[in-house]
């Protein structure tokens, strides 16, 4: 129409009354988007009431305002209203408002970035940013850098001095973005849109794993899910198509009556951009983590497996990519570190008490934490595998969505990847896992209205996940939380260390290494090395001997040692020493003419190795 | 054979090229394949003989790359 036709004509009052329709809201509608409008707005005015210095052992919940809980009622309440209406909109507008209010907790109501190892990435973004090349030398980020390179391209291009406050935003940033490949994943498995927002919602609230933050796996994990909602979407076959052994005609005997929902239909260059797109997506992941590529292997392995990845070559593909990535790209790290990477091939039980049982350690507020994220994913895949079961027993089991579900765990044979595979199975599993719990309360008939069994059910699995959140994701903020004056000591520690200085850290929490990445010598911990510290020796005299020869330099080069309220935190959480060690530790040192107090404010401390006692141990 | 082959009858950089190229070629090959099925919607005997082939053999490379890498 053009801008020129009279005023009022047919065509653009049936226009805007339809606008009007559209716009205009029925009262349940109105009432999702009041009890969510109102959820963030108090929300919102609870975020200044958080008292972060008063946080004890279990996080931030310890310090959460009642309005802080009552925000997470109504938006809970007003997505559930959304759900029940069914309209896309409003479970959209469900999903991203439960985003902000538990994702963006983290974000909005602490003052800086929280999480150590996000200032550290940031800090490797800075060093390509500022030396324009990666230099596979210095450490493993290095022979994975896609994602860091990413990170320097942005700053760069748009200019900014300082990525941090974009780093900050990434929980926010990413979950937001795992939303639309996850829809397009369940409007491929699933024709009722019902059980697609609810899977995305128990999705959102149920991943307090925390890998969303400013990382390749958070970044790659969005990466992973669109690979497979891709080949899911316009890859996956019609029954009757494929060809194969008897896997895949078992497969099929499964998918015949499961496959509802077509395949999306497309043109031929459309595929083969896909296909080109889908190679280049496998190439950024293959270049950016050492994990994700596997998960990749297995998930579309084992789809193609059962009949659902038409690409039939892309686990080869992807094998390729991950292994010449492995022989060529990262060789530097690879040298001298390979029985890092395969010592713990098959060693499933050890892989398993690196990742359980070493974690449930600490302080008893820490314990329980531990405790009830193990709890939490146990329910979630407990509920899973009552929607498979269900699925199956409808004759409508999806073997996509059920490998893709299992096809992580396998990673638990490769390593213990620092303690932490289980935490990133549970991640790469949740899509699927919370898929499947959807399609639990979901009637099989299409329109059907739920049973008041279900939602009563739904209503208790819901209130458990979100008031469960807090707990699980902010369970370590006492030690993830950073305060102002923090920063301001790591900033003192950069202005008086010399370049090539060795710099110590009571703990690894600590929001350091985002500047100058390697330009010092960085130790974590004053554990290790030749001389172990036992910082609850009850010889002040000997500890603070013991701390200045673990901190000598075997030329004399200036060495310092930065205690902050977060390094102590982890120790206290963590232990091995008993709760205050640091703080003692602070005043020790204080004393101690071994050393110098070289800046100091109520939450950060930096000394400087005076001098090297005479006398050994 | 065919590396040990190459590897004492070309000279190193020839050879190294070489096989440095065979992962890329095995990934081109096989994406290639694929655009081929996506096009005619049957596969090509051609392309897919010629994909595994060049997967076989960057495959073996890798692994004994990786072997090495190893010791």
């Amino acid at each position: 129409m053009s801008a020129w036709a009279p005023a009022g004509d047919l065509p653009s009052i049936a226009r805007r009354r339809a606008w009007r329709e559209r716009l205009a809201l029925s009262r349940p509608a109105a009432a999702s988007v009041a009890l969510l409008a109102a959820g963030v707005a108090l929300w919102s005015l609870s975020l200044s009431h958080i008292r972060l210095d008063r946080m004890t052992d279990i996080g931030l919940p310890s310090v959460l305002p009642v309005g802080t809980w009552v925000s997470l009622a109504l938006v809970t309440a007003g997505c559930a209203v959304a759900w029940r209406l069914a309209e896309p909109a409003l479970m959209a507008l469900g999903v991203a408002t439960t985003i902000l209010v538990l994702h963006g907790l983290g974000v909005l109501g602490e003052p800086t970035m929280r999480f150590a190892t996000a200032w550290q990435h940031v800090g490797i973004a800075d060093y390509i940013a500022t030396h324009g090349s990666v230099d596979p030398s210095i450490d493993a980020y290095f022979n994975w850098p896609g994602f860091f390179i990413l990170g320097a391209f942005v700053s760069k291009v748009a200019g900014l001095h300082d990525i941090e406050p974009v780093a900050r935003a990434a929980p926010l940033f990413l979950n937001a973005l795992y939303v639309p490949p996850l829809v397009s994943i369940g409007q491929s498995l699933f024709a009722d849109r019902r059980v697609v927002w609810l899977g995305a919602w128990i999705f959102v609230v149920a991943n307090w794993i925390g890998q969303d933050y400013f990382s390749p796996q958070g970044l790659n994990f969005f990466m992973y899910l669109v690979v497979l909602a891709i080949v899911l979407r316009w890859f996956r076959g019609g029954p009757g198509r494929e060809r194969g052994g008897w896997p895949w005609r078992a497969a099929r005997a499964l998918a015949g009556r499961a496959r509802a929902v077509p395949e999306t239909t497309s043109t031929w260059p459309q595929r083969a951009t896909l296909i080109v797109v889908v190679a280049l997506i496998v190439l950024g992941i293959a270049a950016s983590h050492q994990l994700t590529p596997f998960a990749l292997i297995t998930g579309t392995a084992t789809l193609t497996l059962v009949g659902w990845c038409r690409i039939r070559t892309l686990p080869v593909i992807v094998a390729l990519i991950v292994g010449g990535w492995l022989a060529y790209m990262a060789v530097t790290y690879l040298v001298g570190h390979v029985h890092l990477v395969t010592g713990d091939v098959g060693a499933v039980d050890v892989t398993v008490g690196s990742n359980v049982g070493r974690r449930l350690h600490g302080s008893p507020g820490h314990q329980a934490i531990v405790e009830l994220r193990v709890v939490s994913t146990l329910v979630l895949w407990a509920v899973a595998g009552l929607g498979f079961l269900r699925l199956a027993r409808g004759g409508r089991l999806i073997p996509a969505l059920a490998v893709l579900a299992l096809s992580p765990f396998p990673l638990l044979g490769l390593q213990s990847y620092g303690g932490e595979v289980l935490l990133r199975i549970a991640l790469l599993s949740l899509p699927f896992m919370a898929l499947a719990a959807a399609s639990l309360f979901v009637p099989a008939e299409a329109g059907a209205s739920v049973s008041r069994v279900a939602w009563t059910a739904l209503a208790c699995l819901g209130v458990a996940l979100v008031a469960s959140f807090p707990f699980n994701r902010y369970g370590n903020e006492r030690m993830d939380y950073f305060s102002p004056d923090e920063i301001a000591g790591v900033r003192a520690l950069y202005r008086i260390a010399p370049q090539g200085a060795t710099l110590f850290a009571g703990s690894a929490a600590l929001p350091w290494r985002y500047t100058k990445y390697a330009d010092y010598y960085y130790y974590d911990s004053l554990t290790g090395g030749d001389a172990d510290v036992n910082l609850d020796d009850p010889d002040q005299r000997r500890l603070a001997r013991d701390v200045a020869l673990r901190m000598a330099t075997p030329d004399r080069s200036p060495s310092l040692l930065i205690i902050t309220r977060s390094t102590a935190a982890q120790t206290d959480l963590f232990g091995p020493w008993r709760e205050g060690a640091q703080l003692r530790l602070r005043r020790v040192l204080s004393r101690s003419p071994y050393f110098r107090v070289a800046y100091r404010n109520p939450d950060a401390v930096v000394f400087v190795l005076r001098r090297v006692p005479r006398e050994r141990r | 054979m065919l590396a040990a082959f190459t590897w004492s009858h070309v000279d190193r950089a020839t050879s190294g090229a070489l096989w440095y190229s065979l992962v890329p070629l095995a990934v081109v090959l096989l994406v290639t394949g694929e655009v081929w099925v996506a096009y005619r919607g049957a596969r090509s005997v051609t392309l897919s003989m010629l994909g595994w082939l060049a997967t076989a053999a960057a495959l073996a490379l890798l692994g004994v790359r990786l072997a090495a890498l190893a010791r």
